[in-house]
């Protein structure tokens, strides 16, 4: 096994032994399957509405420049100011320069997954520059030292127990394991941050093209207030979240939060255009608003078989949906994005990396395509993913060999024929009353888990073969 | 960093020249936004009204300016506000409304005005420590109980996020059968004002353990009361 | 209720073939009492899923012309008792071969024609009774492949519904997957061991003693689980419940 396969197979195997998570997994993706399929059901049309989502995401994509050097001019002609960023070391680069320049020293920052794409909270505490995490389940996590482990549940890992635990231990409170009283203390502590915080950064769920308008949404508020009380909003998006126009938006709204918690919409959707107006002068809002776009490898996807998987809007239900997932959780994946979209982008963006074992952990369900809000095909690109490993020569030798072996076997039926003769010979050895208990390395992987079936003592070719029915007939 | 705006750019134009679209045919088209008439008003507010309770505010049917007034005062008397913030007298849809406020004692809270020509003091511990705050609406979606708050000159927007209850003044006729209807008819106010924050409810979150806590960052209650005849 | 004028052929795949067999002669069985004439192609092997879904596409490539060639001698429709490989046949084989200007018309050909058992039965011959009988609680355990590959929902219900004497019962979590995948079962075992339980825990609790499929994978993945907990639920093929009793 390859150094990759077996650090999988190890958090694998972690992950599966801690039988607090799989509890907490099985609540959590159980409760946003069901409030999503009640979600959908109170959509009239759902699927007609998922069929344009697709088709705005799949035109977007096609039209990705022209959207986005139209987003571009709308957000300057709004007083906003835009920046490219191929990478991520440049991504926070910029970040930094806009913090150093306009004398930030504390940041209050609202979910972004680009963020953690950038690893962008240890380049700004290094520099001095103090980061709080605002959404509740992010903040959870930031005082853990930990990562998020869903795209939206960042906390889903976590017990109450160990939640209060974490606010006595690093806040200097009373434990309690009440989650309205935690959220109290969780409130009064951030709500001090807002206030001080010299600058607001957010994620972008949309960017529309048309107006320059970055939609953000949020159930808990702490985006609204991030991006009203600093005196400088900073917007991290994947250039592939742009939307063309407001009724696309609206669009995808229908289906965004419906999808991920079968609201249907989140409690706060921010629409900002620029920074706050002056003369006459807004009384709250960002005196400056800069948007990040990052590239980070996503360019290189456009136009490629893997495109598809742009059209993500991150909202979490194939995560939700998959039977590997609901039994490992994000952690085990070792990647910024899990489940099955994590299993696709992560090792399309990073072909360098150790990744190319992820999309092995499918079964091929297709669980993930049924529940993407944009029909995204992800067991085409788990099953692409798979032959470019093999391609790339990332993949076991034995394993190419026996597929070699095994494709002439099958295309010589004589050969078959005698194969299957010695598949037989060999399970009747193993096999006690009838099943075989353990299997011989490679195949020692099924029996560890169940048994395997003798091969039959007349297999339905033998049975054709020893009583011909009537002859062939050429057409 | 303009080196990487034409970088990136260049990559993702030579992947649509190289590569196949991806949206095969034209995009299927949604039947167009509902257009309501007066006749239909009246459902609209019905909807309104539930699912907004639905989404865990509290809504108030007002059939006159009046009636709005008492509505108002009413849950300022229930939560014992002694403190408002407000947006200005011009951007709530009942004029005499601050005046009413100011007479029952309670104190209107003015936010900060500019000190000058484009810098705010940016001291919100005011707005902080006010008990409720009081905002009109530019308009409600009714397919989901939503209120749609436009930022300006006299609309803070502090003054609805940070006060633990939030009380909106909306007027019947600025009710919008769904989203896209609105931004069909007034989708030039989100160009237009710097921030359009669309509200459902009050603030909520479920990361502990999937338990839902009302009240996090913003408002705990949101009032709504909704004007039949008003403006 | 006797169709006219079908012939069909039959491709048994090599798990039912080399495993389960009496799926293969039920099939066979149950298709010529419908009155349909059942040609078996000799020289059927694999139609390269495995091989496929590990990234060997040109192993793949190899056994796709080959079982193309295969079924292409006859113009006869073609039935399997199984989604998984009907998925391959109708949607991938396409894929597979979209650059073979031989091979694309031919294996188009044979997509077009390609049906899974139930779906044959039921969106073809117009069947749902099909004059069985048989006893006991079965639940039924939708495959994968079958489910959304072919998209076949209501068919295998609709079948088992009018078997007399048999009475279905829910299981719980019916639609997630069991964990077979292929290759993904030995590859990835702790992932699909997890899978298993879960299915297993919901099939135990149902209260069937027998479970159903249409697909031999999840049939082997299934049995083998309940053997090696000691249970005495069967575990059959849905065709060897169809062909019964008559």
């Amino acid at each position: 096994m390859s150094a990759p396969a077996a650090a999988f197979s190890r958090r694998i195997a972690e992950a599966l032994q801690d039988r607090q998570l799989r509890l907490a997994l099985d609540r959590t993706t159980s409760r946003f399957t069901a409030l999503r399929a009640a979600g959908l059901a109170s959509l009239p049309d759902a699927d007609a509405v998922r069929d344009r989502a697709r088709a705005i995401r799949l035109e977007t994509l096609d039209h990705l420049d022209q959207h986005l050097e139209r987003f571009e001019a709308a957000v300057t002609d709004a007083g906003g100011q835009v920046h490219w960023a191929a990478d991520a070391r440049e991504a926070n680069a910029i970040v930094l320069q806009i913090a150093r320049s306009r004398g930030v020293f504390h940041v209050v920052k609202s979910k972004s997954m680009v963020s953690e794409e950038m690893g962008l909270n240890p380049t700004l505490i290094d520099a001095g520059v103090d980061v709080v995490e605002s959404d509740l389940g992010e903040y959870i996590i930031q005082l853990a030292g930990e990562t998020p482990s869903h795209i939206i549940a960042p906390a889903v890992h976590k017990t109450r127990e160990q939640i209060g635990q974490l606010l006595a231990d690093k806040l200097g409170v009373p434990m309690t394991d009440d989650p309205a009283r935690m959220t109290a203390i969780a409130r009064s502590t951030l709500r001090q941050v807002f206030l001080r915080a010299d600058m607001g950064l957010t994620g972008v769920n949309f960017g529309v093209a048309s107006t320059g308008t970055l939609a953000i949404v949020t159930n808990e508020g702490n985006a609204s207030l991030g991006v009203s009380a600093p005196r400088v909003h900073v917007a991290l998006m994947g250039i592939e979240r742009v939307v063309p126009t407001l009724d696309d938006l609206a669009v995808m709204l229908q289906v965004l939060a419906r999808s991920a918690t079968g609201q249907k919409l989140t409690v706060y959707t921010d629409l900002i255009t620029g920074p706050r107006r002056t003369e006459p002068d807004d009384p709250d809002g960002p005196d400056e608003l800069h948007v990040v776009l990052l590239d980070n490898g996503r360019s290189r996807l456009v136009g490629s078989e893997f495109g598809e998987a742009l059209a993500c809007i991150r909202c979490g239900a194939c995560l939700n949906a998959c039977p590997v997932y609901q039994q490992i959780g994000g952690h085990a994946y070792g990647s910024v994005y899990s489940g099955p979209i994590g299993a696709v982008i992560t090792p399309s963006l990073d072909r360098d990396g150790p990744w190319h074992v992820l999309p092995d952990a499918s079964s091929l369900c297709g669980a993930c395509r049924e529940v993407c809000p944009v029909r995204i095909d992800l067991p085409r690109m788990l099953l692409a993913l798979r032959a470019d490993a093999v391609r790339a020569g990332k993949t076991g030798r034995w394993g190419r060999l026996a597929f070699r072996l095994y494709r002439v076997v099958a295309t010589h039926p004589w050969l078959f024929r005698r194969a299957v003769s010695v598949a037989r010979w060999a399970t009747e050895i193993l096999a006690v009353a009838g099943w075989v208990r353990r299997l011989p390395p490679p195949l020692s992987g099924w029996t560890r888990f169940r048994d395997f079936p003798v091969v039959a003592s007349r297999t339905f070719t033998e049975r054709m073969r020893e009583r011909p029915r009537r002859p062939w007939r050429q057409q | 960093m303009s080196d990487s705006r034409t970088a990136i750019l260049g990559r993702i134009r030579a992947g649509l020249a190289a590569g196949v679209p991806l949206a095969a045919a034209a995009a299927p088209s949604l039947p167009p936004p509902v257009v309501v008439d007066r006749a239909d008003r009246a459902s609209l507010a019905d909807r309104f009204a539930d699912e907004a309770e639905q989404a865990g505010a509290v809504v108030h049917r007002a059939g006159d300016l009046d009636a709005a007034v008492e509505a108002v005062l009413g849950v300022l008397a229930t939560a014992r506000v002694s403190r408002l913030a407000a947006w200005d007298g011009a951007d709530l849809p009942v004029p005499q409304l601050l005046d009413a406020v100011g007479d029952r004692g309670i104190q209107v809270i003015e936010p900060t005005v500019p000190s000058d020509r484009g810098d705010l003091d940016r001291d919100w511990s005011a707005l902080a420590e006010a008990d409720a705050g009081l905002t009109g609406a530019a308009g409600g979606l009714a397919d989901t109980g939503t209120v749609v708050l436009r930022s300006g000159p006299g609309r803070a927007r502090l003054v609805w996020l940070l006060p633990p209850l939030h009380i909106v003044v909306l007027p019947s006729p600025f009710l919008y059968p769904t989203l896209s209807a609105f931004v069909a008819t007034r989708g030039d106010l989100v160009g237009r004002c710097s921030h359009v924050a669309l509200v459902t409810g009050p603030s909520r979150t479920a990361d502990i353990e999937q338990m839902l806590t009302i009240g996090v960052h913003g408002p705990k209650q949101v009032h709504i009361v909704l004007v039949d005849d008003a403006v | 209720m006797a169709a006219t004028a079908h012939t069909v052929q039959l491709f048994a795949t090599c798990l039912v073939d080399t495993i389960r067999p009496l799926a293969a002669v039920a099939t066979l069985r149950l298709l010529e009492r419908l009155g349909v004439t059942v040609e078996v192609p000799d020289g059927q092997t694999c139609c390269g899923q495995p091989a496929f879904n590990s990234g060997c596409l040109d192993d793949a490539r190899a056994m796709a012309r080959y079982t193309v060639d295969l079924l292409d001698r006859s113009v006869a429709p073609i039935v399997m008792p199984s989604g998984s490989c009907a998925d391959m046949i109708v949607h991938r084989y396409l894929d597979l071969l979209a650059d073979d200007v031989v091979y694309a018309p031919k294996a188009r050909h044979v997509a077009d024609r390609t049906y899974e058992l139930t779906q044959y039965l039921v969106d073809v011959l117009g069947v749902e009774d099909v004059g069985a009988c048989g006893q006991g609680a079965v639940a039924y355990h939708p495959s994968c492949h079958l489910l959304r590959g072919i998209g076949v929902r209501d068919a295998p219900g609709r079948l088992l519904a009018c078997v007399k004497g048999v009475r279905r019962v829910p299981l719980p979590g019916d639609e997630e997957c069991c964990g077979f995948g292929g290759t993904f079962s030995v590859k990835m075992d702790q992932l699909s061991g997890a899978m298993l339980e879960r299915k297993l825990d919901g099939i135990i609790s149902s209260g069937a003693d027998t479970v159903v499929a249409c697909d031999a994978g999840c049939l082997m993945q299934i049995e083998g689980g309940l053997r090696r907990r000691g249970s005495r639920i069967a575990v059959r093929h849905l065709a060897e419940v169809l062909a019964e009793g008559t």
